[in-house]
């Protein structure tokens, strides 16, 4: 009797479960390079990539390649686009207004050196035109910021930066260096930018979206660059760009990551994989978890089919997706560990 | 699928091990050993607590909770380990809760904290004020003002210099007349300032990079290091974080430095001069409440961590410091998340024995 009524539960549940199914993976075309540490962003319905990791040559330090693909999901097909002009990795990128924005990140100053110095810059690409425009530079120099655009504005938050009187050192894990609390407002029309509210948890590699003129700032690194070195969060905090304003902390997010992949459909914000680094292990994430910030809640979903961190993406119609990356945690495993996959999850309506 | 909480505690019972045999195998001598044993119950139970050690005694300040008359109270006790003995002494004139201390030249510092200014008011007005006490004469002082108010932040001496580090207080800007709480806006504070008992002034140093509250911190060999903690409100629904800095008040610049074994906040800590001793501290998200029990020493020199045999009573709140050849632990809370409200405020006072003496006892 009990074994019948555990049967009719586990049913239940699963037919419960079906009617929730929030949605579906789906495998499309493959990104033509198989790199990480995309910077990525939606406009006009195509997805962007920008960056990549330097390669390693003859066992010198490689350059930043300056990367830029265009993926059209009515074709299913990826173009590659002409280099970044000022090739830099970890940049922080938004579309609005027909244009992709392309902030900070970090460069390398000469053949064989670190890649790890962070720059001021900031660009304008136009995809029509292939082409592009520098605007004028951010108030402070940053890598691995997030960029968010409300009302036509945009504002960018955290990152990291030099150390003050180190500006000429490269960021390192255990050198001294600034996880950024700037919070600064780009005004594309104006060209100009304005300082805000300080963000309250410094953090770098965070994951960030826009519901309700608010933006959220989820997961991430504090404490240092590296995610060797720094430390992985949860922590969920939520700006008001009107009334310029931090607000009260928010649900944690299920798992501690970073270096992951944000899009926003219909008033949730998604996050898929990333990493995180411990005290006791190393690992790659596949967690899908939706963050709903009109009731504070979260909901995983289905895994993503490959953990992975440093992969591009975003939403497109219903389509959550997600390109690239790399599959251990860090760089362990060098190139080879570089995966041209791009999975798509088809978000349920609400 | 496990959920986050639980893949953090399996991997925390592969972390001591794990940490055990790294101690043994690498560490050799360097890892302290020992024993846990029981000493004189604290006489007034409590929680958000704080310590400090003059003249090879143990100070606890606080009273905060159930136990606490109307909620806050500014109770005040000397720990002889000669006698095993507790004394009353005179109870702070401002009661705090979640103060920074330290003892230093003969004296207990204590610093900023939450204050409840009226007696129906909120608990958690972050304050800066800052007093001294003597014990020859019993007696407190107050002293000049921190510069920024804040609750939960760590002090720790070097060279003859206070620095208060880290806590909870409020935005740029924003009014500095409420009681913070989970649903009052507020931030952990990166700040960094340094008091001077010879001038009773006040010097900003460069903040860490984690702001943050409910940490762990003592001084070293001359650098400054701040351990786990929480970071984004003050309150343990929030995360904590496992991230070691250490600053260097020649330079005024801060690094990183290996993670601790555990992310958590609310732990009791001190030094014997050569190694940092975290221990216990809370846990709450939205599956699990929790209390720690387990015992880490942090070792600069080498940037290690050894996993020592953990506490009998799991808890938070509480306080910690070294006297002679013990670590001890005193009173705190036996649940998280109880917001001073609930039972469970704890008298234990247990006590890591080292079965060989560290260095020169020094000040929690």
């Amino acid at each position: 009797m009990l074994c019948r009524w555990i049967a009719l539960i586990v049913v239940l549940g699963a037919v419960a479960a079906d009617a929730q199914m929030p949605g579906r993976w789906v495998r499309l075309a493959p990104v033509p390079e198989a790199n990480e540490e995309w910077d990525s962003a939606v406009l006009n319905g195509k997805l962007y990539l920008f960056g990549g990791n330097p390669v390693a040559a003859g066992g010198k330090q490689g350059a930043p390649p300056g990367l830029v693909f265009e993926y059209d999901p009515a074709a299913d097909r990826w173009t590659k686009k002409k280099n970044m002009p000022q090739p830099a990795h970890h940049n922080a990128v938004v579309g609005y207004n027909g244009k992709m924005y392309v902030f900070g990140g970090a460069v390398q100053r000469k053949p064989g050196g670190p890649t790890q110095y962070p720059i001021d810059n900031a660009w304008e690409y136009d995809p029509a035109a292939d082409a592009w425009r520098a605007l004028a530079p951010m108030p402070i120099r940053r890598m691995a910021a997030a960029a968010v655009e409300v009302g036509g504005k945009i504002y960018v938050i955290g990152g990291a930066g030099p150390w003050p009187g180190l500006e000429n050192e490269p960021l390192g894990g255990e050198s001294p260096h600034r996880i950024v609390d700037a919070n600064h407002m780009y005004d594309p029309a104006a060209n100009t930018w304005q300082p805000r509210q300080t963000l309250p948890t410094p953090r770098t590699h965070m994951y960030a979206g826009a519901v309700n003129g608010k933006i959220y700032l989820i997961g991430g690194r504090v404490g240092s660059m590296q995610v060797v070195t720094g430390s992985t969060t949860d922590l969920v905090e939520e700006y008001d760009t009107a009334a310029d304003r931090w607000g009260a902390v928010k649900l944690r997010m299920p798992t501690p990551r970073d270096g992951g992949t944000v899009g926003v459909y219909q008033g949730k914000i998604y996050v898929a994989g990333g990493q995180a680094i411990t005290a006791i292990n190393n690992s790659v994430s596949r967690a899908l978890e939706a963050y709903d910030p009109a009731t504070n809640t979260w909901t995983s979903l289905p895994n993503v089919p490959l953990a992975r961190h440093g992969q591009g993406g975003g939403v497109i119609g219903n389509r959550f997706h997600v390109v690239g990356g790399h599959i251990t945690a860090a760089f362990s495993g060098g190139e080879p560990l570089n995966v041209p996959n791009h999975d798509a999850f088809e978000l349920a309506a609400r | 699928m496990l959920s986050s909480c639980m893949r953090r505690a399996l991997a925390a019972l592969v972390a001591a091990p794990m940490a055990l045999g790294l101690a043994g195998s690498t560490a050799g001598a360097q890892a302290p050993d020992g024993r846990w044993v029981q000493r004189a119950p604290y006489p007034q139970p409590t929680q958000e607590i704080g310590s400090a050690i003059v003249n090879g005694r143990l100070y606890i300040l606080g009273a905060y909770g159930d136990n606490a008359p109307g909620g806050l109270a500014g109770w005040f006790n000397e720990y002889d380990p000669a006698t095993d003995r507790w004394s009353r002494k005179r109870d702070i004139p401002m009661p705090v809760h979640h103060q920074a201390m330290v003892g230093y030249n003969g004296k207990v510092y204590v610093f900023g904290g939450g204050i409840k200014p009226t007696p129906t008011g909120g608990n958690w007005y972050p304050t800066n004020r800052s007093w001294e006490y003597t014990p020859e004469t019993d007696s407190w002082r107050e002293i000049a003002a921190m510069p920024t108010k804040r609750g939960g932040g760590f002090a720790a001496e070097l060279g003859g210099r206070i620095y208060v580090i880290g806590g909870a207080g409020y935005h740029p800007g924003q009014a500095e007349d409420v009681s913070i709480s989970a649903a009052v806006p507020h931030r952990s504070v990166a700040t960094n300032e340094v008091y001077d008992p010879k001038t009773n002034t006040w010097e900003t140093r460069a903040p860490m990079n984690v702001p943050r509250n409910h940490h762990a911190g003592a001084a070293v060999n001359g650098k400054i290091y701040a351990i786990g903690g929480r970071v984004g409100w003050s309150f343990v629904g929030s995360s904590s974080v496992d991230t070691v800095e250490e600053y260097d008040p020649a330079t005024d610049r801060w690094r990183v430095r290996t993670r601790m074994l555990y992310p958590r906040s609310g732990m009791a800590y001190g030094t014997d001069g050569r190694l940092i001793y975290t221990l216990g501290g809370e846990y709450l998200d939205s599956e699990m409440v929790g209390v720690f029990r387990n015992f880490e020493a942090y070792d600069p020199a080498r940037d290690r961590w050894y996993s020592l045999p953990p506490m009998s009573v799991p808890r938070h709140g509480f306080a910690g410091g070294v006297l002679g050849n013990r670590f001890h632990a005193v009173s705190g809370q036996l649940q998280s998340g109880t917001g001073g409200g609930g039972p469970g405020s704890s008298p234990a006072h247990e006590a890591f024995e080292f079965e060989r003496a560290p260095g020169a006892t020094a000040s929690r």
